[in-house]
């Protein structure tokens, strides 16, 4: 993912979510709870229109249930960003299932884009991790969307080069490594690991003033840092030509690195590791409720969470490790998010892109 | 002189000074150099990604780890990127045909009629053209979303022709301002209608200013991301594709792959066009006529 070049298609889309409210394309949707279906054993049918992240609807991960559903046409588009999702939703687009992760679905949220869910609808909802977070539903208690994917987000440590044993991000802050340091250049991960390495609690609702403190932590340690990775790629290469030894980081690009031969290794901090969540929702203009609900059982089934897991993502139904091959079970296993911190859009994230886009400038 | 030529002393060769002959080669090993750094700049980058479609990794860094043709094969098997580039390249021709079509019959009545609001019409032609994509998708998307128009190839194509019409408006109006006009005004004094003034006189002028204007055309149609994005529905271009899937860095080496093949296509069009026009030109004065005929175009 080149987060520079989303970053900046995001900031634009934020633009149009702007001009877009002006009365223009906004949502005259039904943002009711989106009623079960009675059977739901029963077959779908129809057109049913999925717009979510690319590497959420291969086709590896949809032709199971193309098979299982034949009467069902899925249409599918692809977005990089749910900012950018939900300036092209607010525009007019529509679609019957949109993908939403916590830290981006508030754009989705106050433009009445989504309709919530009955958790009594997708069979396997209480087994799936993070089904009792408050960060998939919304102000009434009300689900938005069913977890489907998730990975956590800790540290990425070269064992060769780093002998001692790291368990928090304050390693990343150790002068015996300045230089060869590097951070994924995303404002909320960016500032949340440096305040919770500062020892701040909450990384996701920062007063002004601990943000200040961050940006300034930031700033006095700039040397530390070699690079602030732009995308999955540039933080694999780094750490392939040495460069860097230290890092914060996912599993799946820990992962890359390791098949590639780099001895690295991930490591949960003490702190908590964040996470990503993501997951499906129903779109407050859907037309094919039914067809929607299929898709929403089927992405939590232990089947297609064991796909999922085979594509690097923590398997969000338990049920489905049994099924993931054993290269892939360490990446799978849902423990992974025990203890961790959900990314949410936090209250004030201008305030994070600010103090971020300071630290870049330097 | 000072900042004269060195000429060489007259005399058998082994005469001359080393220095001389150094000093006479000099500007042309110096262009050499410049246009092989110029090559290697615009060049080299897409060259290293073609050398790593190549080699046995995910990660696009060396080591080399070893020669595959995997990511050919997994591209040839994949039928999503398939689709984007059948779907940009369909949508990038018929954008090239309106637009060379539209933007000719605009350029002429700009160039050679006189009516009421002309310069506020060119300028307006011209202001399409300093407006971000991204906010004419965005416009575009609204546009379509309160005419009820459901989002397709189609409306992406139509918006194409919105931001390719005005440089082929540009890039044609230039070449009929060139054109002498007492070309046009002889072929009507002979007796020529005007379609055969058009056919016969004004077109073949103006052919390297349309090869321009439509490869211009294609390649903004063809590589357009912003607008294809917000006004595509469910039907993905080549841009798009390669978008939604680098989000994963092991998906880097089969867009390498793909973005070589298509890269290679284009080269092989190319060189396909300059022997197609070397060979028309044999007859019509040899390369001084390709030459005029290629510049012509550009200038």
């Amino acid at each position: 993912m080149t987060w520079k070049r989303t970053a900046l298609v995001a900031s634009l889309a934020s633009a149009a979510l702007t001009f877009g409210a002006c009365g223009f394309g906004g949502s005259d949707g039904d943002t009711s709870v989106a009623p079960a279906p009675k059977d739901p054993n029963a077959a779908a049918s129809g057109t049913l229109r999925i717009f979510a992240y690319g590497d959420t609807v291969p086709d590896e991960m949809l032709d199971p249930f193309r098979e299982a559903n034949p009467d069902v046409d899925l249409k599918i588009a692809t977005f990089d960003s749910n900012k950018s999702a939900a300036a092209k939703l607010a525009g007019g687009f529509e679609s019957d299932v949109v993908e939403v992760c916590t830290d981006e679905m508030e754009p989705l949220l106050v433009r009445g884009l989504l309709r919530p869910l009955d958790p009594e609808g997708v069979k396997d909802f209480d087994k799936l991790a993070f089904h009792d977070s408050p960060d998939i539903r919304n102000e009434g208690g009300q689900v938005l969307f069913a977890p489907a994917s998730a990975g956590p987000h800790g540290l990425i440590v070269n064992t060769d080069e780093v002998t001692e044993s790291v368990d928090s991000y304050q390693a990343l802050f150790d002068p015996r490594y300045a230089d060869n340091v590097a951070l994924e250049a995303t404002p909320l991960t960016a500032i949340a690991v440096t305040a919770l390495a500062q020892g701040l609690d909450d990384p996701m609702n920062l007063t002004p003033e601990q943000v200040d403190e961050t940006e300034q932590y930031l700033l006095d340690n700039r040397d530390q840092f070699r690079a602030f990775a732009e995308s999955d790629s540039s933080m694999v290469n780094l750490f392939k030509s040495g460069e860097v030894v230290l890092a914060d980081g996912g599993r799946g690009t820990t992962q890359a690195m390791i098949d590639d031969g780099v001895p690295v290794e991930w490591v949960a901090p003490k702190e908590g590791a964040l996470s990503w969540v993501c997951g499906l929702a129903i779109t407050s203009k859907a037309q094919n409720i039914p067809a929607a609900y299929k898709l929403i059982n089927y992405y939590a089934s232990p089947e297609a969470q064991a796909i999922s897991a085979k594509l690097g993502f923590v398997a969000m139904n338990p049920d489905a490790l049994p099924l993931v091959p054993a290269k892939y079970q360490q990446t799978a296993d849902p423990k992974n998010l025990a203890e961790a911190i959900p990314e949410t859009q936090p209250d004030d994230s201008e305030a994070y892109d600010r103090a971020w886009q300071e630290v870049l400038a330097e | 002189m000072p900042g004269a030529r060195p000429v060489a002393p007259e005399g058998p060769r082994r005469d001359v000074p080393l220095s001389y002959r150094v000093r006479l080669r000099m500007p042309a090993v110096a262009s050499v150099c410049l246009t092989a750094f110029v090559l290697l700049v615009l060049f080299g980058p897409v060259l290293m990604l073609a050398l790593f479609s190549f080699n046995d990794s995910s990660i696009i860094s060396l080591p080399w780890e070893g020669f595959t043709t995997h990511w050919y094969e997994e591209a040839s098997s994949d039928n999503q990127a398939h689709d984007a580039v059948l779907n940009s390249l369909l949508v990038a021709s018929i954008v090239t045909v309106g637009s060379l079509l539209l933007g000719t019959l605009a350029a002429w009545g700009l160039t050679r009629l006189r009516f009421p609001g002309r310069g506020f019409v060119a300028g307006l032609h011209g202001s399409v053209l300093v407006v971000p994509w991204l906010i004419i998708g965005v416009a575009g998307l609204i546009f379509f979303s309160e005419l009820g128009v459901t989002l397709s190839l189609q409306t992406i194509g139509l918006m194409h022709l919105v931001v390719t019409f005005p440089l082929v408006v540009a890039i044609i109006s230039a070449g009929l301002v060139r054109f002498s006009r007492s070309l046009e005004e002889a072929a009507i004094d002979l007796g020529a209608s005007q379609l055969q003034l058009m056919r016969y006189v004004v077109l073949p002028h103006i052919a390297p200013s349309l090869a321009a204007a439509g490869i211009f055309a294609f390649a903004w149609s063809f590589n357009n991301f912003e607008i294809s994005f917000f006004l595509g529905g469910f039907e993905q271009t080549f841009p798009v594709w390669v978008f939604s899937i680098l989000r994963q860095s092991e998906n880097l080496p089969l867009v390498n792959a793909v973005s070589t093949v298509i890269a290679l296509a284009q080269v092989v069009a190319v060189v396909g066009a300059w022997r197609l026009m070397k060979r028309l030109t044999r007859n019509r004065g040899g390369d001084s006529a390709l030459t005029e005929l290629v510049t012509g175009g550009v200038r």
